[in-house]
């Protein structure tokens, strides 16, 4: 990580926040160049960056609406919106339209590294897929479809393998309810049906399925499996 | 035909005079005329006795003073009784009639009072400014045959409030007539010498404090309004329809006081929850940030790590805080709106026990849900708020170690949810009125940090759910059961899960 250092874009109207980013991701390595407003965070995809932090509420440009442009712009760089607690809706459409994953301000700095190792590693993972996910004592062989947990083999029904499978393959990202209908059924299947093949799935791989550790509720929003190891 | 009837009366009594006159002679014939006279004046008062009298005089001439059936007298005395006669018979019926006249005043006097009485109870029992206005209206028009119109001030000027008929506009020369009658506090419009031009009579209406309206009346006669007799009860109708009028619009005036003082008392409630509550973690964030800064080279790594605890959890508290502040703001201004969708409790329990993690490790928690619980029609993000509400509540008020109890079972066709702590309790006086905005349980001088809205809230959210909230005390020993209960939805296809 040290070599070629990873280009993080902030774009937040707070100077704190700039502040206490570019404190923090420096530590970690991460190169961090910033824009206070939607306009000047435009003109800077020009750097390339790897990541972008983009706050949703910037004095210029309407949040989703600068995500939609950043993504006609660039379709795989990684995003993470910063967004407020109560507004589970933008969060959503904010997934919806393309960002990897969001962060209800306040945030500690421990969350925010978390997410942006699960995006930036999502991205790795899509160029050249991990046949194997492995995280605590989960253990899932994507190639010969075979699912542990501990020493324990877990038998899953196929639609609970695909539904355990594309959260894996994006182990750490929040995933939202309509993205996880449109890959297992399509995109009109009430959530529902995505709420008991979750019951299921945890009553088979979790420890405790009420205060499960693996697959973990985004109230409002969806489902994310625990990042890897 | 009072008339006729006193003509007929006149006649039986020369027919009694007739039977009378062979047997007592004519000295008492005059007396059976005088009876006639009397019994008419009573009944039909002064014209009729008078008819009566001039009739009764002459037959008494024509048939019993000498020459008979002649209208001459032939002898002088009876010239003298014939004129006596006459003079007495006037004479009874003007006192005889008067005698009457007094009676009917006093049964119609007695009828006015009646209706004045049963005006004032129907009054009493009048709560609202509408309905005093309407009673007042009908009352006065049904007892006086007119019109009426009723104005109260508007922004200073007057407007009309009630008719009977109902009338919701008057023309410009009425209203003028009106309002000049309220500031002049003196009649105005038709027969007075003020605006004389306009349709209706318009009077003030007063009390012992002041004006507070104005009367219009009207019909369809010409001539005096009201006339003599209608101007007492008039009078009276309009003072107690004033009074009924004032006595409404106190009332209405105290409401508005008493919801000024309780939304001042509510404000100054807030106010003193926010300085305390947004102060105090505020406080130790900005002493702990700033020992770091000054005091750095004096501390051990250890006090180093205690200061910066602190900043964190000082300032988690400040965001929950401020979260419940701005929810509660929603459920007043009316924007919660659940957006629900059927949900597993358990999961929503499980993501409300993670998110509250941190408030918990103090704690041991329970959880004993049972088996197969129906899903249940949730706004989950709603409820997860609902949940660690009330997990928030049981880690403050029950100390450390002690276990929180979460159980969940069917009851008939509802799911029950209970969280259960180890504290003291809730004092059984203050079951309900822990649910009202900033109220805490208070031990002495000593209130627990938090904002009082937690329970609220909680509150606030499950009744948008159509559920209900209710706390109560542990039976086996001390601590609070706060109970959820919420209506499982009706039967839906079971989802095919086997795929």
């Amino acid at each position: 990580m040290n070599a070629i250092p990873i280009k993080v874009l902030v774009i937040d109207d707070e100077p704190p926040i700039r502040k206490l980013l570019r404190m923090g991701l420096s530590t970690q390595g991460y190169e961090i160049i910033e824009a206070s407003n939607g306009k000047a965070g435009l003109e800077m995809l020009t750097q390339g960056p790897a990541l972008i932090i983009l706050d949703l509420g910037l004095p210029d440009i309407q949040g989703h609406d600068l995500l939609r442009m950043i993504r006609a712009r660039n379709e795989s760089v990684p995003i993470v919106v910063l967004s407020s607690r109560g507004d589970e809706a933008g969060k959503v459409q904010a997934l919806d339209l393309g960002a990897d994953d969001y962060l209800t301000k306040p945030f500690g700095m421990d969350e925010l590294l978390a997410r942006l190792r699960a995006a930036l590693r999502h991205q790795l993972q899509v160029q050249g897929e991990r046949p194997v996910f492995r995280t605590g004592d989960l253990w899932v062989d994507l190639v010969r479809r075979i699912v542990k947990v501990g020493d324990r083999e877990v038998k899953l029904s196929p639609k609970e393998y695909d539904l355990l499978r594309v959260l894996a393959q994006h182990a750490g990202k929040v995933l939202t309810h309509r993205f996880l209908l449109k890959e297992l059924w399509d995109e009109h299947t009430d959530a529902q049906y995505l709420r008991v093949y979750v019951r299921q799935l945890r009553q088979k791989i979790e420890a405790d399925p009420e205060r499960p550790q693996f697959v973990l509720t985004e109230t409002g929003i969806g489902y994310r499996l625990r990042a890897a190891d | 035909m009072p008339y006729v009837k006193s003509l007929l009366i006149a006649a039986l009594g020369l027919g009694a005079a007739e039977l009378v006159h062979p047997h007592f002679g004519v000295e008492n014939v005059d007396l059976v005329f005088l009876t006639a006279v009397v019994v008419v004046a009573v009944r039909y008062g002064l014209w009729p006795s008078l008819l009566t009298s001039v009739a009764a005089s002459l037959c008494y001439n024509f048939f019993f003073l000498p020459p008979f059936y002649t209208f001459t007298i032939a002898d002088p005395t009876n010239i003298a009784a014939f004129f006596f006669f006459m003079l007495i018979a006037l004479l009874v019926s003007n006192v005889a009639a008067r005698v009457r006249v007094q009676a009917d005043t006093a049964i119609s006097r007695v009828r006015m009072t009646e209706q004045l009485y049963a005006f004032s109870r129907k009054l009493a029992g009048t709560a609202t400014l509408d309905d005093v206005l309407w009673a007042t209206a009908y009352q006065i028009a049904l007892m006086l045959k007119v019109r009426v119109v009723l104005l109260l001030p508007e922004a200073g000027l007057l407007e009309v409030k009630a008719g009977y008929p109902p009338e919701d506009q008057l023309d410009d020369a009425d209203l003028a007539a009106a309002n000049w009658a309220w500031s002049n506090d003196r009649p105005a419009g038709r027969g007075s010498d003020t605006l004389p031009g306009a349709k209706r009579l318009f009077l003030p209406m007063r009390t012992g404090r002041g004006l507070i309206g104005a009367i219009g009346i009207d019909n369809d006669k010409t001539g005096p309004l009201p006339t003599p007799d209608q101007r007492r009860l008039l009078d009276a109708l309009v003072d107690q329809g004033a009074l009924a009028i004032e006595r409404v619009l106190l009332v209405e005036d105290m409401d508005k006081v008493k919801r000024t003082v309780e939304s001042e008392r509510l404000r100054s409630a807030l106010l003193t929850s926010i300085s305390h509550d947004l102060k105090t973690p505020l406080a130790s964030v900005l002493g702990a940030a700033s020992t770091l800064r000054d005091l750095a080279g004096n501390l051990t790594d250890a006090q180093k790590h205690d200061l910066i605890a602190t900043v964190i959890d000082e300032s988690e508290r400040l965001n929950r805080f401020i979260a419940n502040l701005l929810d509660m703001t929603k459920l007043e201004s009316g924007a919660i709106v659940p957006n629900t969708a059927r949900h597993d409790v358990g999961e929503i329990i499980g993501s409300a026990l993670r998110r509250a993690g941190k408030i918990l490790v103090r704690h041991k928690v329970s959880l004993d849900l049972a088996a197969d619980l129906p899903m249940l029609e949730l706004d989950a993000v709603l409820f997860e708020q609902v949940l660690f509400n009330l997990f928030d509540n049981a880690a403050k008020y029950a100390p450390p170690d002690t276990t929180i109890w979460i159980r969940g079972w069917q009851d008939r066709d509802a799911i029950v949810l209970q969280v259960m702590d180890e504290g003291s309790g809730i004092p059984p006086t203050e079951l309900e009125s822990i649910f009202d905005k900033f109220y805490r349980v208070q031990k002495g001088d000593h209130v627990r940090p938090g904002t009082g809205l937690g329970l609220a809230i909680s509150r606030g959210f499950v009744e948008a759910m159509h559920g209900t909230i209710s706390a109560a005390n542990r039976t086996d020993r001390s601590g609070a059961v706060l109970t959820i209960r919420l209506p499982i939805p009706a039967a839906t296809a079971a989802l095919d899960t086997a795929a």
